[in-house]
C-alpha cells in the first residue's frame, strides 16, 4: 500500500522533471544569483579585511566561503511558489480536492523534481567561484563537515518549503497573497544569514535560536568548520522537532482553510 | 487600498529592507571607519540612490518589461503592434505596478539618515546635476533589462536571463574603489552597473565631474541604439499565434 503511496507521488515527480529539463537555456540563466552576489560580497568584504585581519572571529577566506556556500543553500531550496495561491484565488484549487493527495506533498515533490536540474547548475556555479577565488576560500576539513552541511541544507530546505508553502495557503482568506509572499522571500533572505552571518549580528542568540538558520547559516558555518564541537544530534533533533511542526501547522491550516474555500470561478 | 493585506505587507517589506540594510552597514562599520573611501553617511545615500532607482523601475516597468518573454512566446504581442501609439514604449509601460511606491517611504531614510551622519547638504547645482545624472543612470538601467528581455525573439524562454539584470545591480551598492581588474572594467563599461548609482552620488558628495555625466550620455546612447537595433530585428522573427 505504502509502495503504491509512493509510486503516486514518484509519476508525479518524473513529469515534473521532464518538465525542467524542458527549457534548460533557462534554467542555465539562473545561474547568476549563485555567481553574482558572493563575487560583489568578495569586492565588499576583501575591501573590509584591507583594513583589519580578522572580524569577529571570521578571517577573509572563511566569510567569502561562507557567502558561496550559504547562498548555494539558499537558492537550491526548492520554492513554493505562487502558483499554489492562484489556484486557491481562481479556483484551480478545486482540482486538487477530489484527488487522494496530500496537497503538501503533491506540491513538494513536484518542486523537488522540477529542480534536480537547477541543483547541477547551481552547484557547477558554486564550483566556478572556488575556481576564481582558489586562493581565498577554504575546504571543508575532511568529509564529514562537507556532508553534515549539505544533509542540513537539504532537511533545511525541505522545512524552509514548508514555512513558505503556509504563506502561500494564506491565499484561503487574503485576498491578494503575493505581497506577504515578497516578504516572507525578504525575511527569510536576512534571518536565514544570507545578508550576514547570524553570529555577527547584535542579539545573535535571538536569531540563532530561530529555524532559519538551518537554510544557509548553519550548513555552511560547518561547511568551513565553524561548529567543531557541534552536539549533532541535538541540532538534528530541533531540525526535525521544527520540521514536523511546520508541517503540523501547514495541515491544520489547510483543513480550515479548505472549509472556507468557495471555489472561485470555474476550473 | 482594496487589498489591505497586500499593502501592508508591502509596507513591510519596505521596511525591512530598510532596517536590514542598517543592521548589515551598522554591524560593518562596526569594525572599520569606511569603505571603499565611503562613511557610514554616504553609503546610506548610496544605498538610498540604489532602492530609489530599483523601486522606481519595478513600479513603472519591471513587471511590463519581464513579462514580454510571455507575449512572444503565447504570440500575443500584435496586440500593442496593430495600436496607435509606439509599441516599444506600450510594451514598456502596459502593466506598472503601483504597489511598489508603498515601500518608497522606507528608502527615502537612507537619505535622511545618510545627510545626518555625513552633516552636509548639497548645493542646488550638485543636486540638479544628481538627479540628471540619477535619470540618465535610470534610462541605462532600464535599456540593460529591456535589451536582455529583446532576446526573447531569438530563445524562447528568457525569463531567467531577465534576473541577471537584478543580479548583477548587487554591484551597484557599494563604492566604485572597491572593484578591482576584470570586473571593474567588465562592470564600468559593457554591463555598467557600478556607475548606476556610484556617479549619481559623486554629485551630491561634491565629487562629481561633467566628464561622469558625459561618460553616462554615451552609455545610453550606445544601450538605445542597441536596443532600437534588437527590436527592428526581434520583431522581424515574431510570429504572432492570435489576438
Amino acid at each position: 500500500m505504502y509502495l503504491r503511496v509512493i509510486r503516486k507521488y514518484l509519476e508525479v515527480g518524473k513529469i515534473q522533471l521532464l518538465q525542467g529539463f524542458q527549457y534548460r537555456v533557462n534554467t542555465f540563466f539562473l545561474v547568476s544569483i549563485i555567481i553574482v552576489p558572493p563575487v560583489a560580497y568578495f569586492f565588499l568584504w576583501k575591501s573590509i579585511y584591507s583594513q583589519r585581519e580578522i572580524i569577529s572571529h571570521y578571517k577573509l577566506g572563511e566569510i567569502i566561503t561562507y557567502y558561496i556556500i550559504s547562498y548555494l543553500f539558499l537558492e537550491i531550496k526548492p520554492h513554493a511558489w505562487w502558483g499554489i495561491s492562484e489556484s486557491i484565488k481562481d479556483g484551480r484549487f478545486s482540482l486538487y480536492i477530489t484527488k487522494p493527495i496530500n496537497h503538501l506533498i503533491f506540491h513538494m515533490v513536484m518542486a523537488y523534481a522540477y529542480v534536480i536540474l537547477w541543483w547541477v547548475v547551481a552547484i557547477s556555479g558554486s564550483l566556478f567561484l572556488f575556481f576564481i577565488f582558489k586562493n581565498y576560500v577554504i575546504l571543508p576539513q575532511g568529509l564529514k563537515p562537507f556532508f553534515l552541511s549539505f544533509f542540513f541544507a537539504f532537511f533545511g530546505g525541505i522545512m524552509g518549503y514548508i514555512i513558505e508553502y503556509i504563506f502561500n495557503i494564506l491565499a484561503f482568506w487574503i485576498e491578494k497573497p503575493f505581497g506577504i509572499l515578497r516578504f516572507y522571500n525578504y525575511i527569510i533572505y536576512f534571518f536565514a544569514g544570507n545578508l550576514i552571518p547570524l553570529d555577527l549580528l547584535p542579539f545573535k542568540k535571538f536569531f540563532l535560536s530561530l529555524p532559519f538558520k538551518y537554510i544557509s547559516y548553519y550548513p555552511a558555518v560547518i561547511f568551513i568548520g565553524k561548529v567543531q564541537n557541534i552536539n549533532i544530534l541535538g541540532e538534528l533533533i530541533t531540525l526535525f522537532f521544527w520540521i514536523l511542526l511546520f508541517f503540523l501547522i501547514s495541515q491544520i491550516i489547510f483543513y480550515f482553510g479548505r472549509k472556507y474555500y468557495s471555489a472561485p470561478g470555474s476550473v | 487600498m482594496a487589498f489591505r493585506a497586500d499593502v501592508i505587507f508591502e509596507i513591510l517589506t519596505g521596511l525591512s529592507v530598510t532596517a536590514f540594510t542598517f543592521i548589515f552597514f551598522e554591524v560593518i562599520y562596526s569594525y572599520v571607519q569606511s569603505i571603499g573611501g565611503f562613511d557610514k553617511g554616504q553609503i546610506y545615500i548610496l544605498a538610498g540612490t540604489v532602492y530609489l532607482m530599483s523601486n522606481l523601475y519595478r513600479t513603472f516597468f519591471g513587471f511590463s518589461i519581464f513579462s514580454l518573454s510571455v507575449l512572444v512566446r503565447r504570440g500575443r504581442l500584435e496586440k500593442y503592434l496593430i495600436r496607435p501609439l509606439d509599441p516599444k514604449i506600450l510594451v514598456a509601460l502596459r502593466e506598472p505596478r503601483f504597489d511598489n511606491l508603498y515601500r518608497l517611504p522606507s528608502y527615502l531614510t537612507f537619505f535622511i539618515y545618510g545627510f545626518y551622519l555625513t552633516k552636509t547638504l548639497p548645493g542646488i547645482t550638485d543636486f540638479l546635476l544628481y538627479i540628471i545624472s540619477f535619470i540618465i543612470s535610470f534610462f541605462i538601467y532600464l535599456f540593460l533589462h529591456y535589451n536582455l528581455t529583446l532576446l526573447t525573439f531569438w530563445i524562447i524562454e528568457v525569463s531567467n536571463l531577465y534576473y541577471i539584470i537584478y543580479d548583477l545591480y548587487e554591484f551597484s551598492r557599494y563604492p566604485e574603489k572597491i572593484y578591482k581588474g576584470f570586473f571593474r572594467t567588465f562592470f564600468m563599461t559593457i554591463i555598467p552597473v557600478i556607475i548606476l548609482s556610484n556617479y549619481p552620488v559623486k554629485f551630491l558628495f561634491g565629487e562629481g565631474k561633467m566628464e561622469y555625466l558625459f561618460y553616462q550620455i554615451i552609455l545610453l546612447m550606445i544601450f538605445f541604439s542597441v536596443f532600437k537595433l534588437m527590436w527592428k530585428e526581434g520583431i522581424k522573427r515574431y510570429e504572432g499565434a492570435t489576438i
